[in-house]
């Protein structure tokens, strides 16, 4: 399965624990530090798409303070895929880090 | 408008079941997001639009790969009816248009056409079986027309010919027998029979000796219906691409027509639209139709 940031950020945001539609938007800005703002479309979407595949569940809709809200979980599966992929941005890194320090290009940050 | 209401109006680019699903959400989501913000309002507006052709675009095809051929099917016979029905009532009118070159010469008659009309309605509302056996009883009356003894195309009496005829109607009939077998369930609505009304004025009018209408026999009404087929199931890429699909089968069936009865090779310009629109079309939107869902179904969106 293939993970873009916006994503990898999503499902990122819900390692802790479940959170609503806001939070998580605001809590993948925080992850990446500023460098992915999700809009709403792009969060359900994304939501939508990891419920299809069993990596997120939905719990029950509720208001607070007014607003409809929903708090999403991660799956045991949705671990394992963010896991995954967590590993191989890793390994990925690394690789790149090696080559560009063998070729005298600078430690890379 | 309120920015509540201009979100429930963007909302509506989603898929009804998303919609009704988390859509209260959403726009809470997006208004929570946006507070305070007039450019974020105006972006995230424009996200849940973009965001919910996507969702219409990528959504998830039906259940099964039958469901997902029978659905294809209705829809491009529910086109091609409601095409070749404008037709027909263009050729009662006036004998002869260019647009009949897509149907070839075929006989006239009001059984072909009623029944037509009828499969075409009975599928628009949503009744697919019966929509299907009108269909077939349509073109049953229609091919009897045009073989029979009292036709006036007696001299295309070559069994090549009658051959020629039955080929041409291979597609819209096959997909008229799947509607009967196995028709896709689809949701009853007598909205969807303002098409209905739309073709059969454009027809009734094609034939019309008044300058405002006259554009139709000079291009070709079916040129006209085409290209609006051809825009439709370009349109139907960012919002379904199964729709697309049935678009581009039903520009196919005509395609078939007009290679098969001898319309074709093209003469003149119009002819050279009509090629496109029957030939390329189809092909090209089915090629982006299958790169979307083969891009849709890998990995998450975003």
């Amino acid at each position: 399965m293939e993970f873009r940031p916006p994503s990898y950020y999503a499902l990122a945001a819900l390692i802790d624990g479940p959170l609503h539609g806001y939070a998580i938007i605001k809590r993948a800005a925080e992850l990446s530090d500023g460098d992915v703002r999700l809009s709403t479309g792009t969060l359900y979407a994304a939501l939508d798409r990891a419920m299809g595949e069993g990596l997120v569940v939905a719990g029950e809709p509720y208001v607070e303070r007014g607003r409809n809200r929903r708090d999403y979980e991660l799956t045991p599966t949705g671990r394992k895929a963010l896991q995954g992929e967590a590993a191989a941005l890793a390994r990925a890194a690394e690789t790149v880090s090696l080559r560009l320090r063998a070729a005298g290009g600078g430690a890379a940050a | 408008m309120s920015w509540d209401r201009i979100f429930d109006v963007a909302l509506y680019a989603y898929p009804r079941e998303m919609r009704d699903r988390v859509g209260t959400e959403m726009r809470d989501t997006a208004l929570e997001l946006s507070a305070g913000s007039r450019r974020r309002l105006i972006s995230e507006s424009f996200s849940l639009i973009s965001g919910g052709l996507r969702a219409r675009g990528g959504a998830p095809a039906p259940a099964s790969k039958r469901e997902m051929v029978a659905d294809c099917c209705a829809r491009a016979v529910t086109v091609w009816s409601l095409v070749t029905f404008a037709l027909l009532l263009g050729w009662e009118r006036l004998n002869y248009t260019p647009g009949h070159k897509i149907i070839g010469v075929i006989a006239e008659g009001l059984p072909a056409t009623g029944l037509l009309a009828l499969a075409a309605g009975l599928s628009l509302v949503g009744y697919r079986r019966l929509a299907g056996l009108a269909g077939i009883a349509s073109i049953g009356f229609i091919l009897a027309g045009a073989l029979s003894p009292g036709s006036f195309l007696l001299w295309h009496s070559s069994s090549a010919y009658h051959l020629r005829l039955a080929a041409s109607y291979a597609v819209p009939t096959a997909c008229y027998l799947v509607m009967v077998l196995a028709p896709a369930a689809r949701r009853r609505s007598t909205r969807h029979l303002a098409w209905l009304l739309v073709v059969g004025l454009l027809g009734g009018i094609s034939a019309s000796p008044y300058p405002p209408v006259r554009l139709f026999p000079v291009v070709g009404l079916s040129n006209v219906l085409l290209l609006s087929v051809a825009i439709a199931g370009t349109y139907s890429l960012a919002v379904n691409v199964w729709r697309s699909i049935g678009f581009a089968v039903a520009l196919i069936a005509f395609g078939i027509m007009s290679w098969t009865t001898g319309s074709l090779p093209v003469a003149n310009l119009f002819d050279y639209l009509h090629a496109a629109l029957t030939t390329l079309a189809p092909v090209a939107l089915i090629a982006t139709a299958a790169a979307r869902l083969v891009s849709a179904r890998r990995g998450l969106p975003g």
